[in-house]
């Protein structure tokens, strides 16, 4: 339950950009990796390490709300500077460009070890509970499951109420019609840095519930692929509706979980090893039938009392 | 442009000495192969308007159609090659039919998003089709050749099949591609429709015959690169994505949609990412930065060129002449490309 929950928090994230905006962000993995490598950086308590491991920056041991606090402006900056040259660009060059930057991004913390600790990622990244309710590893994931769930409540309910507000509704103008927008009088430029800052600042309170989490981080996890996975729970959702991503990262985990175990099952036993590449050829035929023929996904945006954009 | 890299290359040969023209020489390498791939995906921008994030995925599935036609069926590489070819034309003729066709009204993100959609289908159907472990082609190697020595020790080096192959290809591939372009039929069509697609089909060209020509064009070009990198360095099923964005850039530089754009591009990223290495190399030494692991950062150079080129001239560098070369009066075309034929 909890990769479903930091899936839905990056969903969040995602649709203020790409569901209410229309930008498309190739570079939620970056931004996910920033937020958790922060937090680990802020959490962590630093030596003594095991043999094998040489270290990175660290050595705060600062408690999550502070680290949380810390991924998200540090992805929100890293997103506000990566915005201000790109943003300008229409929306195939602005795809381009993110996923270079994402790119330049995980290369960056691939090599730096003395930041990051390199190929080997951080390494003890304590929990948030741990202290209060002893080491029982069922307990301690009960206690990050409620936190993401709680984190999850407040990210959707900041999200809808500014979608709903008139600020929303200049995004979707600039989804609709960017021209007929700025013909209003609105900026666009500068409405747009704002959505995809906010969105930002999601992914790096995703990545910093990841870092919490799996205790070890490292930067295999932050692939391009993971980027795409995450468009396909928001298609699959409902692009611009925040409780049809929520929805979709779920279906998504579900569908996830199911597959994974399929292999245990005796009617699957000869084709086990297959099993995770048709799970993935799954999801690539289905992300293209739904643009096909579902782009609004299954909860369909809603439309307010204002009369709609065309 | 060129005269940039050759200040730059002077500036750094003045450093390093005659070592700077082996980055140079594998820069032209590893650029041709870019150059193959970016020509195909601006031509497929150039009629389509939207960003093929599968072409990448294009050029793995072309590499390993060779796989199997080498490795499984024991043929030559080139039989291997030819076999790839028209296995990825067919490809990209597939996914217009099947896809893009159907989005074709929809606007640029909905084909992006799509491919994407191809993309994960493809390198899974590739992983479960033939194994995730780095392979290689079945061909002899052969030794380098050296073309520059001092006293004994080589300076200037080329591998015939690695390097010096792949350079013959792509220059004979990118003077049919120009001569297709501008003399045939096919590629006034091709460039007519890319130009103006309500015009051309005015005009009786058969639009959507040019289209799917295109993919195949495109499909084949991408199956080459595909084969060369294999040929270069390894088969793997991250062949085509690990240079996707390279291509990208490549693209980017020379202006979407430009295949003499894309042509430009692809030699500047390649020449850029080689050329960065001496740098970078220079940057680990200990009194200068002791950056750790300098050379893992030599994609960066490309994507700072790629970014730099978006913010000065958001076209592209061959802007403006996205497809057209000249006006050609009294266009007469076959039957197959107008309505009512083929």
């Amino acid at each position: 339950m909890i990769p479903a929950g930091i899936f839905a928090l990056l969903a969040l994230g995602l649709n203020i950009q790409w569901g209410h905006t229309g930008l498309f962000n190739g570079g939620i993995a970056a931004f996910f990796a920033i937020g958790a490598y922060t937090a680990a950086i802020l959490m962590t308590a630093g030596p003594p390490f095991p043999p094998f491991y040489s270290g990175h920056l660290g050595g705060y041991s600062q408690p999550f709300a502070i680290a949380a606090l810390g991924a998200m402006a540090m992805a929100g900056l890293v997103g506000f500077l990566i915005a201000i040259p790109i943003l300008r660009l229409r929306a195939d060059y602005f795809a381009i460009a993110t996923l270079a930057l994402a790119e330049v991004i995980r290369t960056i913390i691939t090599n730096a070890e003395g930041l990051t600790g390199g190929t080997l990622g951080v390494i003890q990244i304590p929990r948030p509970f741990d202290m209060y309710v002893g080491g029982d590893p069922e307990v301690s994931d009960a206690t990050v499951a409620i936190l993401v769930l709680g984190l999850i409540v407040v990210v959707y309910a900041i999200l809808e109420y500014i979608t709903q507000s008139p600020w929303g509704r200049v995004l979707r103008g600039i989804r609709e019609d960017e021209e007929a927008t700025l013909a209003l009088g609105k900026n666009v430029y500068w409405f747009r840095l704002q959505a995809f800052v906010v969105g930002c600042v999601v992914m790096g309170l995703a990545g910093a519930v990841l870092s919490t989490f799996l205790r070890v981080i490292s930067p295999g996890q932050f692939d391009p692929l993971s980027t795409f996975a995450i468009y396909v729970m928001v298609i699959l959702g409902g692009s611009g509706n925040n409780r049809g991503v929520v929805l979709g990262a779920f279906l998504y985990y579900a569908f996830d979980w199911v597959s994974t175990r399929l292999k245990d099952l005796p009617a699957f036993t000869g084709v086990a090893a297959e099993i995770p590449y048709l799970r993935f050829m799954t999801i690539g035929v289905l992300l293209v039938l739904l643009v096909l023929y579902r782009p609004e996904g299954i909860l369909r945006e809603r439309k307010g009392s204002y009369p709609p954009l065309r | 442009m060129f005269l940039a890299i050759a200040v730059v290359t002077a500036g750094l040969s003045r450093v390093y000495g005659a070592l700077v023209l082996q980055f140079l020489v594998n820069g032209l390498v590893v650029g041709s192969i870019y150059v193959l791939g970016a020509t195909g995906l601006s031509l497929v921008f150039g009629i389509r308007k939207f960003a093929n994030f599968a072409h990448g995925e294009m050029m793995t599935f072309g590499a390993y159609m060779a796989y199997l036609a080498n490795v499984y069926w024991f043929l030559n590489i080139l039989w291997g090659l030819v076999f790839a070819v028209f296995a990825t034309a067919v490809l990209g003729m597939l996914l217009e039919l099947l896809v893009f066709r159907k989005l074709a009204a929809r606007g640029p993100v909905a084909a992006l998003v799509a491919s994407i959609g191809i993309t994960i289908f493809l390198s899974n159907l590739v992983e479960l089709s033939f194994g995730t472990s780095i392979t290689g082609y079945n061909l002899r190697i052969a030794l380098n050749w050296v073309l520059i020595s001092e006293g004994g020790a080589p300076i200037l080096t080329i591998n015939p099949v690695k390097g010096a192959a792949t350079l013959v290809v792509s220059t004979i591939l990118i003077v049919l591609l120009h001569i297709m372009l501008r003399y045939t039929t096919l590629g006034r069509a091709m460039r007519a429709t890319a130009d103006n697609m309500d015009l051309a089909r005015a005009s009786g060209i058969n639009v959507r015959n040019v289209i799917l020509w295109t993919w195949a064009i495109a499909g084949a070009l991408a199956a080459i690169a595909g084969v060369l990198l294999g040929i270069a360095n390894d088969v793997r099923p991250a062949l085509g994505f690990n240079v996707l964005l390279f291509v990208f850039a490549a693209v980017i530089i020379g202006g979407l949609g430009s295949p003499y754009g894309a042509m430009l591009g692809g030699f500047i990223v390649g020449i850029a990412q080689e050329l960065s290495v001496p740098l970078l190399v220079w940057l680990g030494r200990p009194e200068v930065a002791s950056l750790p692991n300098p050379t893992a950062y030599s994609p960066i150079a490309a994507f700072l060129i790629m970014i730099l080129v978006l913010l000065l001239r958001p076209g592209g560098l061959a802007h403006g002449k996205v497809m057209v070369l000249r006006t050609h009066a009294g266009l007469r075309l076959p039957k197959i490309f107008t309505k009512g034929g083929g």
